[in-house]
């Protein structure tokens, strides 16, 4: 069980789609919070914190292997769902191999919502158990 | 006024021989009469000098002739040697060449040496030799009888030459060509794969979305037990969501599918995918298509893709032979045999004419206005290079019928899909 709401940020260029994973998500007792492209979501994660971020690859302004990059770079501990359109599966299992934060991938014309919300949920757990074991790294270490 | 001078030097001379009975001390005292006769005269004279001139060489020539046909070429050499001048001038191409025969023949090689080159410079200037000039070597004229003969060699190796230079030209045309439409083809498949991008990623959204709100949909009524009949239409919504992926999946597939490749492919799998795509196309045309699976399901070693292209290029043709045709049909059939499989596509249009049928796979064969000519070609060679076979037969009671033909898959571990 968690101590507090998971915080989940969409990052999507199409309305509908984040609306639609919004409404799944809340639904599912998370805290969605949404942005429109790469440099919105990047903004949103450097402010405040979020367990996962899903986030889609084709986007205006800053696309989502950017954005997923800078993440990466900049240690940003937020868990990563990559969605993609059918013609960037490639770069989306590319990303899983390369980048630390990318955990998993969904393919956007067939996405199952039970397994994406399995999924949020099973990432969001487990990063709050690893911040768990700091918060109590860092009691130890005080003592 | 040289002619009258002419006249006034030749005038004793002209009267005496008129045998005039009067003379006169002036010219102008002459009767006019006696002038013309002596004109007259003086013309005809030269004539007649001319004439036999012209005849003495003419017998002359026969004369040389003659002993040349006959082999007596020391004669021969002689009576050309000192008649060439003026009788036969060099110009004269037949005994200039016939000259450096006789040379060539009493082993004066450098005298006919002189006459053959003279012999060649003499037939470049006169006739319009299109072809090689190495055609035109002294080694080449050398042999023949006379000049026409060797001319007539030379018109037929001009022909052939011609010829082989036509075929070439032909044929590098040719090659040209299929190399243009093999890079058209590339570049169609690359725009295609690049358009199937994003279209996919533009319908993709769209079907996410779809998929999502159904799906959400459907939770909803899970968890109030709203009437069935809404359930129901959440689950088609979803269900035709699915289709649509599948059918940009496909789409994206064929696009950007790996031609060079070669995998295990269900015959069966590879026609029910073209009638897919192009069912509903035909039956815009008024065509009806028909398949005809194979309960055995063949398999083959070899590209689904390459397959599907060679059959959507036959059922384009099909299509255009059975324009405006009432009842048309196409009919696509697998089949296995002992040794083979393959895949018949017929059609019930008018069939192929017997004159036309030889030449059927050959680049650039076309009967159709707008066509390349290319289909067929392509499609045999795409065929071959999957070492099968295609050949055209009448389709019985009428129509097309293109066979398309694999030795069967040996191998023991075929996966049935």
């Amino acid at each position: 069980m968690s101590l507090r709401p998971y915080h989940v940020l969409i990052v999507d260029d199409e309305e509908g789609m984040r609306e639609e994973l919004r409404e799944l998500l809340t639904d599912e007792g998370l805290v969605v919070e949404l942005a429109n492209d790469g440099i919105e979501g990047l903004e949103k994660l450097r402010n405040s914190h979020f367990d996962v971020a899903v986030v889609d690859l084709r986007m205006p302004r800053m696309t989502g292997l950017e954005m997923i990059s800078h993440v990466d770079a900049e240690e940003i501990d937020t868990y990563v769902i990559i969605l993609t359109g059918h013609g960037d599966k490639n770069d989306a299992v590319q990303a899983l191999k390369l980048q630390e934060t990318v955990k998993d991938w969904f393919e956007k014309s067939s996405l199952d919502a039970k397994t994406l919300i399995k999924r949020v949920k099973r990432l969001a757990e487990g990063l709050s158990f690893e911040e768990i074991d700091r918060l109590f790294a860092g009691i130890t270490k005080a003592e | 006024m040289s002619l009258l001078l002419l006249l006034g030097v030749l005038l004793s001379g002209g009267v005496s021989l008129a045998g005039a009975s009067k003379l006169y001390p002036v010219l102008f005292l002459i009767p006019l009469k006696d002038i013309l006769f002596f004109v007259v005269m003086l013309i005809t004279t030269m004539l007649t000098i001319y004439v036999s001139f012209v005849l003495i060489r003419l017998i002359f020539e026969r004369a040389v002739n003659f002993i040349y046909s006959r082999k007596i070429y020391k004669l021969a050499y002689w009576l050309y040697y000192y008649s060439k001048y003026p009788i036969f001038s060099e110009r004269d191409i037949d005994s200039c060449y016939k000259l450096a025969n006789i040379c060539q023949f009493l082993g004066k090689i450098e005298e006919s040496e002189k006459y053959y080159t003279k012999t060649l410079e003499l037939i470049t200037n006169k006739y319009n030799l299109i072809s090689n000039i190495n055609l035109l070597s002294i080694e080449s004229i050398k042999g023949f009888e006379d000049i026409d003969s060797v001319l007539e060699y030379l018109k037929v190796r001009e022909a052939e030459e011609l010829a082989t230079l036509e075929k070439e030209l032909k044929a590098s045309q040719n090659r040209e060509a299929e190399q243009r439409a093999d890079l058209e083809h590339a570049k169609k498949l690359e725009y295609l794969n690049y358009m199937a991008g994003g279209v996919a990623h533009n319908i993709n959204n769209p079907v996410g979305i779809l998929r999502l709100a159904a799906q959400r949909g459907l939770r909803e009524l899970e968890k109030e037990l709203y009437p069935k009949k809404a359930q129901e239409i959440f689950q088609r919504i979803l269900t035709q969501a699915d289709r649509l992926h599948n059918i940009i999946q496909n789409f994206r597939d064929y696009a950007k599918g790996d031609r060079e490749k070669r995998e295990t492919v269900a015959l069966n799998a590879v026609v029910e995918q073209v009638q897919d795509y192009f069912s509903n196309q035909l039956a815009a045309h008024q065509i009806e298509l028909i398949t005809e699976l194979a309960a055995e399901n063949p398999h083959i070693e070899a590209n689904h893709f390459v397959l599907q292209e060679v059959l959507i290029n036959l059922l384009s043709n099909a299509r255009d032979a059975l324009e405006n045709q009432p009842n048309a049909q196409i009919i696509i059939t697998t089949w296995q045999q002992t040794e083979k499989v393959g895949i018949n596509v017929a059609d019930n249009g008018a069939g192929i004419p017997l004159e036309q049928q030889k030449s059927l796979f050959s680049p650039f064969h076309t009967t159709k206005a707008h066509g390349t000519g290319l289909g067929l070609n392509f499609a045999q060679k795409a065929v071959h290079e999957l070492h099968g076979t295609i050949r055209y037969q009448e389709n019985s009671p009428q129509g097309a019928c293109f066979v398309i033909e694999f030795l069967q898959n040996t191998s023991d571990n075929i996966p049935i899909s």
